[in-house]
């Protein structure tokens, strides 16, 4: 199939940033195409947990941006037309020892002056919030109430779904292979399926924006590691009230000592009462949604450990993909320097919490070739990324970061 | 255990003939099968308090492949579950996840042969998940294994020589048939471009006629072009509706005659059970003769995946006789791979089973072509009739997901469960599939199929978690504080 249409705008990748950026520039009037090279959320945005989640943050520059986006939810079904069950969830981390409570402290410090309640929590009062968990051996927990749980894949498709009433042009199963580029213009794409040409292009495209920027010489430090996440039958003998998850880890090896799974626990129990339990972690570029052979196992021991009466539990799925992250916590956002019309909008910590304001800023850089609703400049993509200046650190830290799986 | 280098998933005829055919040759083999005997569907064994004498050539074939496969040395892990397949802990070995008495949760392996056989495919109609619905095969099994009656009155609808089989013996076990419906449409006249296919298959055809002789001695017609297009009931099914469909499948209403039945069996043929491929993110193709996707595989029968063959029914339906030479081929291939034989020394016997292949896939393609279901079957269900039985999803909430912009079965799946459940779609997908197509325009590699995620079969966590319950602990990885 070859073909030769002309957008004002094209966007590649069709997660949940992909289907934000669309819905809001279709919403702007603008002719757009978006372009996934396999199915809808067929990456991370469709293995997502769900989470919407504040405290996870980069703690320098995106504070702002967490919170402008996160306001956004309040009344985002309403505006989208479509339910996708959102509901506010704090989140409940347990912590076993005082260094793990000192590795949080300037993270709580932070976040609650910046409005973002977190705190910690005495082992005592631990029942209180969740009578299930045993404070036996707990040095205590971090509360966060200012978080929030979805239905990921009905996101998804209320953002699409708008979209596509707008005049939105879908295209799947449809891979980009280079780029048209005329004297440092954005002049379009040619994919498997023929050329699309549009005076701007998005790149949504998380895992697969490195490879993408090599094609035109961009050299875009996106890594990515694998994150998993499995499901049960509805359970109804065990109530969970928190998303929870835990300052602990367990280590399985996966190939060898060099690639092991560090699983963090991050439980929660969705409306119809099946439990989520995420994450595994493997360090390494891996662009698979395969899942490994230890993740299942890792992350049942963490499940029966806090919660043994999900043991008689059958397990319905695990399942596996990319995610990705940069070394200093902050995705690559705003247009890029050198190709007038190519915006870059990817490797979000968390893309289901950022999707709506993603949207709107793309939409502004698009239409005004500027952004005033945060200031995006610690985000350009042509910056040299170095490791965070705060505790936030992703490779070397795994057992800091909070549960996630988006 | 530790020195296995081929595991083989599935104990029918594939997989016993890989089995073997690698044993042979050397290999150190493991053979899986979820059943407490070796057989699988087409020789299949009695649970033991069933055990009777069965002196049925039949029988005896599977008897003597079976006690060939014991002489071999081959490792029998029964009622064993295969529920995960991964990349296995060095470069180029696969880890398959076990479920079973006595077998260690996991099996690294260099080379995998699966032959996962096939099962029933159902055509949704109002009223097809009543209590008294059932499949062909679970029909068969009620009466072959459990020596239980699924009914007392009842009527057949679907497709193919498998239809007859249970026809005769329902009929036999003194089930009391009212008619068989089967789907395709002018069956003689299709037939005869493919009379020179049936050349040497004495065998299969006195089979087929001695069961319709079952049927005509009974007095049970046989309706070629018809269908069973509703069923009604309370607690079970009471009554159902059949009537003759047009040549592209749809009913012709004033056709229509009810029979007061209590048991409705289906058997619109097999879907190869490709899970365990799908785990691997193995290419699947569309072929519809075959039974749905299947894996791509080259004449080794080896898939895009390095170490991976298919085999059997559950590489695309073929049969007992083509799964059989298949086994052998993958099972010699695999030895190759393994070093074990020489190339030159397997190459002579796997081109004489490759020309035995090429035959048989004659006759198979004869019964794929003249029995595949016709298209018109899938627009027999109303909107509220439930598409996808685990998650209980209508056909309007799948409408819905269509007028919403959804593209693929993944889509649907996303935005209303279907497959989400138990059997992660092994009954609604090819349903969901067929209808997105019909309503879409769009063809069955444009919808596509759902991906299929670890376990195969729902399993409790601590059995995932290798919990210990004796110790009170994991087996686990290294915990941190």
């Amino acid at each position: 199939m070859s073909r030769d249409s002309s957008f004002d705008v094209v966007v590649v990748g069709g997660g949940v940033i992909g289907c934000s950026v669309a819905y809001h520039l279709s919403a702007a009037g603008l002719r757009t195409a978006l372009l996934e090279r396999g199915q809808v959320g067929a990456g991370a945005s469709g293995a997502n947990f769900g989470m919407v989640q504040t405290n996870d943050v980069e703690m320098n520059h995106s504070i702002p941006m967490v919170k402008a986006s996160y306001a956004r939810f309040d009344h985002l079904e309403e505006e989208l037309g479509m339910p996708f069950g959102f509901r506010r969830a704090a989140m409940l981390r347990l912590l076993f020892s005082e260094e793990q409570w000192k590795l949080s402290e300037e993270r709580a410090r932070i976040l609650s002056r910046n409005g973002i309640p977190y705190e910690f929590v005495p082992p005592e009062r631990i029942r209180e919030i969740e009578p299930i968990v045993d404070p036996q051996g707990l040095f205590g927990a971090t509360y966060s109430s200012y978080q929030g749980q979805l239905n990921p894949f009905h996101l998804l498709w209320a953002y699409l779904r708008r979209a596509i009433s707008m005049g939105l042009s879908l295209y799947t199963c449809t891979e980009v292979t280079g780029f048209q580029i005329e004297h440092g213009r954005m002049r379009g794409v040619d994919t498997t399926r023929g050329r699309f040409s549009a005076g701007a292009v998005v790149l949504a495209t998380a895992a697969w924006t490195r490879r993408l920027g090599e094609m035109i010489g961009q050299d875009w430090s996106i890594h990515t590691f694998r994150a998993s996440c499995m499901a049960t039958e509805p359970v109804y003998n065990t109530k969970l009230n928190t998303i929870l998850t835990s300052a602990d880890h367990v280590e399985m090896d996966v190939t060898g000592k060099e690639d092991a799974e560090l699983t963090v626990l991050a439980v929660t129990q969705l409306p119809d009462n099946r439990f989520l339990i995420a994450q595994a972690n493997r360090p390494g570029e891996v662009l698979s949604t395969m899942i490994s052979h230890a993740a299942p196992k890792t992350m049942a021991i963490m499940a029966g450990r806090y919660l043994p009466s999900l043991r008689t539990a059958r397990l319905l799925r695990a399942w596996a993909a990319p995610t990705t992250f940069t070394d200093d916590g902050r995705p690559l956002l705003g247009p890029v320097k050198g190709i007038d019309g190519l915006i870059l909008a990817a490797s979000y910590r968390s893309g289901v919490v950022h999707s709506p304001l993603a949207g709107q800023i793309v939409t502004q850089l698009v239409t005004s070739g500027r952004c005033d609703l945060i200031d995006i400049s610690a985000f350009a993509p042509e910056r040299k990324i170095g490791q965070a200046e705060t505790i936030y650190m992703v490779k070397s830290s795994h057992s800091d970061s909070d549960g996630k799986a988006s | 255990m530790d020195d296995i280098e081929l595991a083989v998933v599935g104990a029918g005829p594939a997989g016993i003939e890989a089995a073997t055919a690698a044993a042979l040759a050397g290999v150190n083999v493991a053979l899986i099968d979820s059943s407490p005997k070796p057989g699988g569907q087409f020789f299949h064994q009695m649970p033991d308090p069933f055990e009777c004498d069965d002196d049925s050539p039949h029988h005896a074939k599977g008897r003597q492949l079976l006690q060939r496969l014991e002489s071999t040395g081959v490792h029998l892990l029964r009622d064993t579950l295969a529920w995960g397949i991964f990349e296995g802990p060095k470069p180029g070995t696969w880890c398959l996840t076990l479920h079973g008495p006595d077998v260690p949760p996991r099996l690294n392996v260099r080379a995998v042969i699966l032959a996962t056989g096939a099962f029933d495919r159902s055509i949704p109609f109002p009223g097809w998940d009543l209590p008294g619905v059932m499949t062909a095969g679970a029909a068969q099994r009620m009466i072959k294994n459990q020596r239980m009656l699924p009914g007392k009155r009842a009527i057949l609808t679907g497709t193919g020589p498998l239809q007859l089989s249970a026809a005769a013996h329902l009929v036999d076990a003194g089930v009391e048939v009212v008619a068989v419906c089967e789907s395709a449409p002018e069956l003689l006249r299709r037939g005869i471009p493919h009379l020179l296919a049936l050349l040497g298959q004495w065998e299969r055809m006195r089979e087929g006629l001695s069961y319709l002789r079952t049927l005509a001695g009974a007095g049970v017609p046989y309706r070629l072009g018809w269908a069973v297009t509703s069923a009604r009931g309370g607690d079970r099914v009471s009554e159902a509706t059949m009537a003759k469909l047009d040549r592209s499948g749809r009913p012709i209403r004033k056709s229509e005659i009810a029979e007061a039945v209590d048991t409705i069996v289906v058997g619109y043929g097999l879907t190869p059970s490709t899970e365990l491929c799908r785990l691997l993110e193995c290419e699947l193709e569309f072929n519809r003769p075959r039974g749905g996707f299947v894996p791509r595989r080259n004449e080794r029968l080896e898939t895009p995946v390095p170490g991976i063959y298919a085999v059997g029914d559950g590489a695309g339906v073929g049969g007992a006789v083509m799964a059989m030479i298949e086994g052998r081929i993958a099972g010699q291939s695999a030895a190759v791979q393994l070093g074990r034989i020489p190339e030159r020394v397997a190459v002579e016997g796997i081109s004489r089973e490759q020309a035995a292949l090429r035959r048989e896939q004659r006759f198979s393609r004869m019964l794929g072509d003249l029995f595949s279901p016709p298209a018109g079957l899938y627009a027999l269900a109303t909107p509220d009739t439930v598409i996808c039985r685990c998650e209980q999803v209508t056909l309007a909430q799948i409408r819905e997901a269509i007028s919403y912009g959804a593209q693929s079965v993944s889509d649907v799946k996303n935005l209303v469960r279907t497959g989400m459940g138990n059997c992660q779609g092994r009954t609604c997908g090819s349903i969901v599939a067929h209808m997105l197509a019909m309503e879409t325009g769009r063809t069955m590699e444009d919808v596509m199929y759902f991906n299929v995620r670890p376990p195969v079969h729902p399993l409790p966590l601590g059995v995932i978690e290798e919990y210990n319950e004796a110790a009170g602990a994991s087996d686990q990885g290294r915990a941190m504080p």
